[in-house]
């Protein structure tokens, strides 16, 4: 066989590899991008979660008073609304600072004298949380509770 | 005799080839299904908050029930009227009044366990909140 015959052959080899080798980087680069948009939704998730029940035991602990809550949670009342706003990376933003999520709390007292409040957590694609929490006022809170 | 050339030659390069596509799969499956089961885990952790505070709520909502059996004075006995709506009664407690314990299902395992002082000008009040494994 001659030089040039094998310059040939390792050519095709060469570009056989390097075509294997593209498909193979694509599936794997979409598998890993996958995954990673997987963490970052779990992780948003984990911290919606806690920043939700910070906001339920809140809402709880001010017992109706929505004097208490507003400083409880550090945050504007509007018409039995509360606003928190996050950045990227779970921080809390001024109101109105351009936010990556928020978090609404909307508190009301029925007749009955129960404390309902609907707490949902956002980012810019939708819902990603979602909470209720009742609490019924007549009742005085003794014990451990 | 002379040997004919394979159609698809392998050499170093084609060595190279498979063991970094190997070495790419393996880590992009690890990737995948570490972030999946994180995924699992957030989304468990999630539907167990929300369990436990719909729990809560309907627990609220029995106090409230409670709460109007209690000021609605019919003439009978609160024991009664408590035990008629399908309340139980603590016994041998040092409460100054009666105890009224009740449970709310968290989910197949769990149940929300409340117990509730009745004081004697009848005033309602929370007194111990307790999550109980059934053990299902």
């Amino acid at each position: 066989m001659n030089q040039s015959s094998k310059s040939r052959y390792f050519l095709v080899e060469l570009l056989t590899n390097c075509l294997l080798f593209a498909v193979a980087a694509a599936i794997c680069i979409a598998i890993f991008a996958h995954g990673n948009m997987t963490g970052k939704k779990s992780a948003a998730l984990s911290m919606a979660v806690a920043e939700a029940q910070n906001v339920a035991e809140s809402v709880k602990a001010a017992e109706g008073d929505l004097k208490a809550l507003t400083a409880l949670l550090d945050a504007e009342e509007r018409g039995g609304v509360y606003t928190l706003r996050y950045d990227a990376d779970w921080r809390r933003l001024p109101d109105g600072a351009d936010a990556v999520y928020e978090l609404r709390a909307v508190v009301d007292i029925d007749e009955n004298n129960m404390l309902q409040a609907d707490i949902s957590v956002t980012d810019r694609e939708g819902i990603i949380y979602t909470l209720r929490v009742l609490r019924y006022l007549g009742a005085r809170s003794g014990g451990i509770i | 005799m002379k040997r004919g050339r394979p159609a698809i030659s392998i050499g170093i390069v084609s060595l190279i080839t498979v063991f970094t596509i190997l070495l790419l799969a393996v880590f992009s499956v690890l990737s995948l299904s570490g972030s999946r089961s994180d995924s699992v885990l957030s989304d468990r952790a999630a539907r167990a908050v929300s369990d436990y505070y719909l729990a809560e709520a309907q627990a609220e909502q029995k106090l409230l029930e409670l709460s109007s059996i209690v000021s609605n004075d019919t003439g009978t006995p609160l024991r009664e009227r408590l035990e008629a709506a399908g309340f139980e009664i603590s016994v041998d407690t040092p409460y100054p009044g009666t105890v009224v314990v009740y449970d709310t299902p968290i989910d197949d395992r769990r149940v929300l366990r409340i117990e509730v002082g009745i004081g004697e000008q009848g005033k309602v009040e929370r007194l111990y909140r307790q999550t109980i494994s059934t053990g299902e």
